[in-house]
């Protein structure tokens, strides 16, 4: 049975070592280089044409910029419009990372946690920065709910203070628990088809249950690598929004 | 020669109203097709709200009490109080938990509802 983790595993492909640190070129590195290329294809040249009736590619262009448009519009508020680019280059960042790993040999970059903590941790200092910068000290009503008993403040703050702290964890772990996961149930069923043919005679024909398996689990993975993107973009506006009026 | 260089003049202005008229015609029926689209545009966040809502309630909960169990687990080891605020903090964690769950699914249906009264 071949190995489902080997899939994740990150290679070398160009020794690098910046002052003792390790900047080598992996096989992550060069699939976020290939989503930043295609993103910038798209947009770049797909809007070059900037047709009254667009042609297909510049309609993904356009449909992906409304989305993301209408979502920070919705959330953050009009105001937040500012962080459209921060968003929509995240959004599109994850889309095309989650996307790319679909392809058979192709890795995975977001099914690895650094990739996505530094996502989730690019975020939640973003939105602390801007928190102290447009609020000063205001932005600690975060943690202070109004109309709450003074004694109960006790209580509350703490689990106020963790809930903002959780964050960052729970918003990189999801992605990278999907996409993990959604990769190595692929790998496992892939794995029962090559088995059971392996065997031959009549457990051979068994296999057509795990292809079929395989396959549903295929569409399922599109969806779900469309939905962490959209749920990472989301969560992203509603923290950035916290940011620009703190105090629920 | 001044009356056909009044006529044209009054030709423009005409010109011009009905450029506006045709503005604000056209502004309407924009506005009309805006508020539909977004009528429209509701429904499918709706019919996949359900499935994102779980994955991300499960997520926060556990989130919440890990970051309160390890914040206990540091203070225990700095002020060496073990186990007592490894356990304080986990029901913090879990408060927190609870309360982001809470929060995930009220902003949902606001959300929802900002949506459909947001055409205003």
């Amino acid at each position: 049975m071949p190995d489902p983790i080997h899939q994740f595993e990150i290679k070398r492909i160009l020794e690098l070592d910046l002052f003792g640190i390790d900047a080598s070129f992996t096989n992550s590195a060069l699939w976020m280089v290939v989503a930043v290329v295609l993103i910038s294809l798209l947009t770049i040249w797909g809007m070059g044409g900037r047709a009254l009736v667009p042609n297909r590619l510049q309609s993904v262009a356009e449909i992906s910029y409304e989305f993301i448009a209408n979502m920070v519009r919705d959330i953050v508020g009009v105001s937040g419009m500012k962080f459209f680019p921060f968003v929509f280059t995240i959004f599109m960042f994850i889309l095309f990372l989650n996307m790319l790993g679909l392809l058979p040999g192709a890795f995975t970059a977001t099914s690895s946690i650094s990739v996505t903590a530094a996502l989730a941790l690019l975020v939640f200092f973003t939105v602390i920065i801007v928190g102290f910068a447009k609020n000063g000290l205001g932005f600690l009503k975060l943690f202070v709910p109004s109309g709450i008993p003074k004694i109960l403040l006790l209580l509350v703050v703490p689990i106020e203070i963790i809930s903002f702290l959780s964050r960052p964890v729970s918003h990189s772990v999801r992605l990278f628990a999907n996409m993990l996961a959604g990769h190595i149930t692929l790998k496992v069923f892939g794995g029962f088809v090559t088995m059971l043919i392996g065997t031959g005679g009549a457990l051979a024909a068994v296999a057509i249950f795990p292809l079929t398996m395989a396959l549903a689990l295929t569409a399922l993975e599109v969806l779900v690598a469309f939905l962490q993107a959209y749920v990472f973009a989301m969560l992203t506006c509603m923290y950035l929004h916290d940011a620009l009026h703190p105090g629920h | 020669m001044a009356g056909s260089a009044k006529s044209s003049e009054s030709d423009t202005t005409s010109d011009a109203d009905a450029i506006q008229r045709r503005l604000t015609d056209l502004d309407r029926r924009l506005d009309q097709t805006k508020t539909r689209r977004e009528a429209q545009n509701v429904r499918p966040a709706r019919q996949s709200g359900g499935f994102v809502l779980a994955v991300r309630a499960v997520s926060e909960l556990i989130a919440a009490v890990l970051v309160g169990s390890v914040i206990g687990w540091g203070l225990d080891w700095g002020l060496g109080t073990s186990p007592v605020l490894l356990l304080v903090f986990f029901l913090f964690g879990f408060a927190a938990g609870v309360v982001n769950v809470v929060r995930a699914t009220k902003h949902n249906k606001t959300g929802v509802a900002d949506a459909e009264g947001g055409p205003s």
